[in-house]
């Protein structure tokens, strides 16, 4: 039994519901350059649930994400998506499998238009929203439009960078920050978005450094350090937690 | 008769015209070089070996198959795509993600190869390339009379380029280009397969490359060293315009074949030297170029 084993254990029955993970990572291990990043991260994200990734600055958490995305190719150990693993899928079929990814930095494009922007990632699967719902519940960047991606204000950007992932019809996205650098009402309005996605059926896997704002929105958390989860409890767990949480992750 | 700054009419409407017509083929070169370096970031300077790969495609093709002009203007360049592609698959690829030496090392073999080649086989005399029937002649437009084929190149150059320019700043194909030019492994992430995108803009910025050498294969000749001729200066035209600049590369490549042809009117003596004066002005207060961005 593995330590990640011990510490999911109670959980277990209630997590899921007794289906399979829709996204399960085992021993996955990640190199930049030499340096190597990951030590081996276990981790389940259960169909619909928004899983949280926690830790402190430079403990793996980004690259996570992006290890399992396949973005870094340098990688070790298993992912599997709907009980296929991708490890040998090229990067560019990863979103047909299902898959979104929002980077940290947003990646908005500057040389393309709002709508553009909207628009560039390709639909995947039936599912997705339609452009019309999307302005409906973004109704600034219909505004916007035809304004440059990076025009708007950060908070406008990452409402763009979620939006175009809903388009898309993917079942899980990899959510890296989503409030870094927001205003607390844009925050707000981010949990909201989240809740609508939530609503859709679509599971998220988030990195986030706003513990408040992750334990309202999560139904599971992982504790990373070192490259390594060292903790896994779900939300009803969080109040017992909230002390040893805060030494963990130095706040 | 006329003057203008003590210059007979018909001598600076011609010069005009000559320095319209190289301006034609600067943007035309320029254009490729610029859409090929934005996305894959490889200077191409194979670029001259694929326009005169384009006019030699012409000529073989009204000599060995029979084709004429008309349809070579169509096959040609798509000769010349395919072997861009095929170099991109099979060559150029491996060197992504490696200093950009490489890529300028290798097109740089990649162009002495095929000039070498053919100037085996042809030897350093141009071959002869006439212009299609519809368009010989010359047209009095009133100040000046207007050889008709000069016409038509620089009436072509204009459609290709502001086609090219639409295509990528209009359509989704583009949209996929720009994206891809500033975060390709996003775009890549996003499910769009960039490997081909990549393949595909070198075929067309060669294809490009293809169509100018069509289009020059009747008013010079056609001959293996046509390209390395007129590289040097198409790179200068791109260092001023700034690299990666779609519409930067276009309106340079006419604005200094006309600065040029202006300048073999009022002096004559630095006609050949005017665009590097102009370019080693533009890196000393504009190192990202005129439409470049610095980055």
């Amino acid at each position: 039994m593995t330590a990640t084993d011990t510490l999911t254990a109670p959980a277990k029955a209630a997590r899921g519901g007794g289906a399979a993970p829709q996204l399960k990572v085992r021993k996955l291990e990640a190199w930049y350059g030499e340096s190597h990043a990951l030590h081996g991260v276990d981790l389940d994200v259960y169909p619909g649930e928004t899983v949280t990734l926690l830790g402190r600055n430079g403990v793996g958490k980004t690259t996570t994400l992006r290890a399992i995305m396949g973005i870094i190719r340098k990688r070790k150990g298993e992912v599997e998506f709907e009980q296929k693993s991708i490890m040998r899928v090229p990067l560019h079929r990863i979103a047909h499998a299902g898959l979104g990814f929002v980077p940290e930095e947003r990646g908005i494009f500057a040389s393309l238009t709002v709508e553009e922007n909207l628009t560039l990632p390709p639909v995947v699967a039936r599912g997705g929203m339609s452009i019309e719902k999307i302005y409906e519940i973004f109704p600034n960047l219909l505004e916007r439009r035809t304004s440059p991606g990076t025009k708007l204000s950060g908070g406008e950007q990452q409402m763009l960078a979620i939006a175009r992932i809903l388009r898309t019809g993917v079942r899980l996205i990899l959510l890296d920050e989503p409030t870094e650098g927001l205003a607390p009402v844009i925050v707000e309005r981010i949990g909201e978005v989240l809740k609508v996605l939530k609503a859709h059926g679509v599971s998220v896997l988030l990195v986030e450094q706003n513990f408040r704002f992750a334990s309202r929105i999560a139904d599971h958390f992982y504790v990373m350090d070192h490259g390594q989860v060292i903790d896994s409890f779900s939300v009803s767990e969080l109040p017992s937690r909230t002390e040893a949480l805060n030494t963990a992750l130095g706040v | 008769m006329t003057t203008i700054f003590g210059v007979a009419l018909p001598v600076l409407t011609g010069q005009l015209l000559i320095g319209l017509i190289n301006g034609s083929f600067y943007a035309l070169l320029s254009l490729g070089l610029a859409v090929i370096f934005g996305l894959l970031r490889i200077v191409n300077f194979a670029h001259g070996a694929f326009y005169m790969l384009g006019a030699f495609a012409a000529w073989m093709l009204l000599n060995y198959a029979g084709i004429g002009y008309w349809g070579a203007l169509f096959l040609a360049p798509l000769v010349v795509a395919v072997v861009g592609m095929v170099i991109e698959r099979t060559m150029l690829r491996a060197l992504y993600g490696l200093d950009h030496l490489y890529g300028l090392l290798f097109t740089f073999g990649l162009a002495l190869l095929l000039e070498g080649g053919f100037r085996h086989y042809f030897g350093t005399s141009g071959q002869p390339y006439a212009a299609p029937e519809a368009l010989r002649g010359a047209t009095n437009i009133g100040f000046m009379v207007l050889p008709n084929y000069r016409g038509w190149v620089v009436l072509a150059s204009l459609v290709v380029c502001l086609g090219t320019w639409a295509i990528i700043e209009k359509t989704k194909i583009g949209a996929y280009l720009r994206a891809a030019t500033e975060n390709s492994t996003l775009v890549q992430a996003f499910g769009v397969n960039v490997p081909v995108l990549l393949t595909l803009t070198y075929g067309f910025g060669c294809a490009l490359a293809g169509v100018a050498g069509v289009l020059a294969a009747p008013l010079f000749q056609v001959s293996p060293l046509m390209g390395s001729n007129l590289i040097i200066i198409v790179f200068a035209v791109v260092v001023i315009g700034g690299m990666g600049s779609i519409l930067g590369a276009i309106v340079t490549g006419y604005m200094l074949g006309i600065v040029e042809g202006l300048c073999k009117v009022f002096y004559p003596e630095a006609a050949n030297i005017v665009v590097f004066v102009i370019m080693a002005i533009v890196l000393l207060l504009r190192p990202a170029g005129l439409f470049g961005k610095d980055s």
